[in-house]
């Protein structure tokens, strides 16, 4: 980092292709072509493994590549997860849940390598991710249930005055889901990112000593690696747990 | 002898991180319900013209459903256990 740069110039948007339609500002910018990397390393990463398989006939086709394995693994996490919270009929939403997770993984982990940019870290992107889940389902739970839907606002077995009170209440509580989903995410891989840098300016400014920070930084970024994880584990869950509370309420 | 020390340290940092990432989840809970129902109470007022009324309910509401997102949120991980 040079001398006099702020910490928080790593979260700038650049336009790299200036676009416009019908005086929109469309830009190619560094987040879109980061989301784009991310993108294709994704489709890699779950079709070549597969497409090297199919070439020979020989024994050892029948053992799974290194590639292969960890494709399926990813797969397999995703799959156990969703059986686990939101039952058998949630099975049929693994297409959305997995890529929301491999999306927000992959973004999270690039934005780990230097000089990259990290997608997840402004708040638009993440909640424009849990306005979609919100809505997919919101829609849903009214598919499923029709007009009952409005009744999982309110808790059953509930004398009918505190209905008044708590029914806003409930509303609230279900408007937030977005928000808090989105605020998470961005605020962790916000924290974090500022939070190395500020370390790394130390380095510098310390000469002889910037030592300690250094070390300091090393520890934080295997801390951050975890944390990327983390949070696409905790936004698939919730994710499920949505799922699961449309498919059945309550 | 040091095998046990560093697995402790290991439980110990993982329990740490868990505890990072339920703070993380708990104040995200409480400031989304605030800042949804600080955004309708505005409306609200805008609306039917009633300056700090709809503001000041929707807050004392957006407060009850923090806790109450937060009351569910622990009681699933109690549940977990």
């Amino acid at each position: 980092m040079a001398k006099g740069e702020s910490p928080l110039k790593q979260f700038e948007i650049q336009p790299l292709v200036e676009l416009n339609l019908f005086g929109q500002n469309i830009s190619f910018t560094n987040s879109s072509l980061w989301m784009t990397i991310t993108t294709i390393f994704i489709l890699a990463f779950f079709t070549i493994p597969f497409l090297k398989s199919k070439k020979t006939n020989s024994v050892e086709d029948l053992y799974p590549s290194r590639l292969q394995v960890a494709a399926e693994m990813g797969f397999n996490f995703i799959n156990n997860l969703i059986t686990d919270t939101a039952g058998k009929e949630g099975r049929k939403y693994f297409p959305l849940v997995f890529s929301l997770f491999m999306f927000i993984l992959f973004g999270n982990l690039f934005g780990m390598i230097p000089y990259s940019f990290t997608f997840t870290s402004h708040i638009i992107v993440t909640f424009g991710l849990a306005l979609g889940v919100f809505i997919f389902v919101t829609v849903l739970g009214f598919i499923k249930h029709g007009l009952k839907f409005f009744s999982f606002f309110v808790i059953p077995g509930l004398p009918i005055y505190m209905l008044p009170l708590l029914i806003p209440i409930e509303v609230i509580s279900y408007l937030s889901r977005p928000i808090s989903l989105a605020v998470r995410l961005f605020a962790n891989m916000l924290a974090g990112h500022t939070l190395l840098k500020v370390f790394a300016g130390f380095v510098s400014a310390l000469g002889f000593f910037g030592i300690l920070p250094l070390v300091f930084i090393v520890a934080l970024t295997g801390l951050e690696i975890l944390i990327a994880f983390l949070q696409a584990y905790v936004f698939a869950i919730l994710t499920c747990l949505y799922i699961n509370d449309a498919l059945h309420l309550h | 002898m040091q095998n046990n020390e560093e697995e402790k340290q290991s439980k110990n940092k993982e329990s740490s991180l868990k505890g990072l990432s339920f703070a993380y989840r708990i104040s995200s809970e409480l400031l989304a319900a605030m800042v949804v129902s600080v955004i309708i109470g505005l409306t609200l007022d805008k609306f039917f013209d009633s300056k700090p009324i709809g503001l000041i309910t929707l807050i004392i509401l957006g407060f009850f459903a923090g806790l109450l997102n937060i009351y569910r949120l622990i009681r699933r991980i109690e549940n977990s256990k």
